[in-house]
């Protein structure tokens, strides 16, 4: 395996959906190509970071707020008990 | 993040249309307005932030994170098994979320082609967070194309299996890893082009 034939592969060597040769393959030649370890670790590292970002939390006074207006759209008047805790 | 992928929602049993638009709705038992709450809870933030990585707007995220809980729970009754209330709901927000964007008639129709988007410069919630990895990484996902920045943000971020974001991008599953994989390459190198983050 080559550096060029790696790159296209992460996605489904990440997901464990490779056939074994070819995993295996792989495997080599990142244990082989220092170039190849470390783009390896920079993708999974790049995963990782998206992970630990965790995305847009609303703050809890504006999902109250958006909950309020969807039971007011939908015509539901008071809510369960426990709402926006 | 708040919202647990695990927590247990329910479906109701009865109610509802499953017709696309959202239509007045029918008399609901508490149990339904119950399961719309756990819904909410579980997934609003997760919702939103489809949303605002397709439009790059607050305040047409909210719009159509609103617009998705009301449109799940006017189709309630197409949701056939509870433990894929998430994904389902995820597809909604999506398709929701799209079908802005198509209404802006400056850009074009499929997500998937858009241009990167042009940072016009940090604005002062920016400037709180440029300092630390997760504001680079906010804008890292910002600056990819719509349809990207949904497909790695429900693997790597959601934790959805890859099958579960090709359902929600309404794609094939080889068109769906194409896509993370694409976000992640572009993300690989906004992180690690200048100096090392973490």
């Amino acid at each position: 395996m080559r550096c060029d034939d790696l790159e296209p592969l992460l996605t489904d060597f990440l997901e464990g959906d490779l056939p074994a040769d070819v995993e295996t393959e792989a495997l080599e030649h990142v244990a082989g190509c220092r170039a190849c370890d470390l783009y390896l670790a920079e993708y999974v590292e790049t995963i990782e970071l998206v992970a630990e970002w965790g995305g847009e939390a609303l703050p809890t006074e504006v999902s109250q707020r958006m909950l309020a207006a969807v039971l007011n759209d939908l015509g539901i008047n008071g809510s369960a008990p426990g709402t926006g805790s | 993040m708040t919202a647990s992928r695990h927590q247990a929602v329910h479906a109701p049993a009865t109610g509802g249309s499953a017709t696309d638009a959202p239509s007045p709705p029918v008399a609901s038992d508490r149990g339904d307005v119950r399961w719309l709450e756990e819904l909410f809870r579980a997934n609003s933030s997760g919702v939103y932030t489809i949303a605002r990585r397709v439009l790059h707007n607050d305040a047409d995220s909210e719009d159509v994170t609103q617009a998705s809980f009301i449109r799940a729970f006017v189709a309630r009754s197409s949701l056939r098994d509870a433990d894929r209330a998430r994904p389902w709901l995820l597809r909604i927000a999506y398709r929701e979320a799209v079908a802005v964007l198509r209404r802006r008639r400056d850009l074009p129709t499929d997500p998937a082609v858009l241009p990167l988007r042009h940072d016009t410069g940090p604005g002062p919630e920016d400037c709180l967070l440029a300092a630390d990895v997760a504001g680079r990484v906010r804008r890292a996902v910002d600056a990819l194309p719509p349809a990207l920045a949904a497909a790695v943000i429900l693997r790597d971020l959601q934790g959805l299996p890859m099958t579960e974001v090709a359902e929600v991008l309404g794609t094939g599953l080889s068109a769906a890893k194409m896509r993370v994989h694409r976000a992640r390459t572009l993300l690989k190198v906004a992180l690690h082009a200048d100096d090392r983050v973490a």
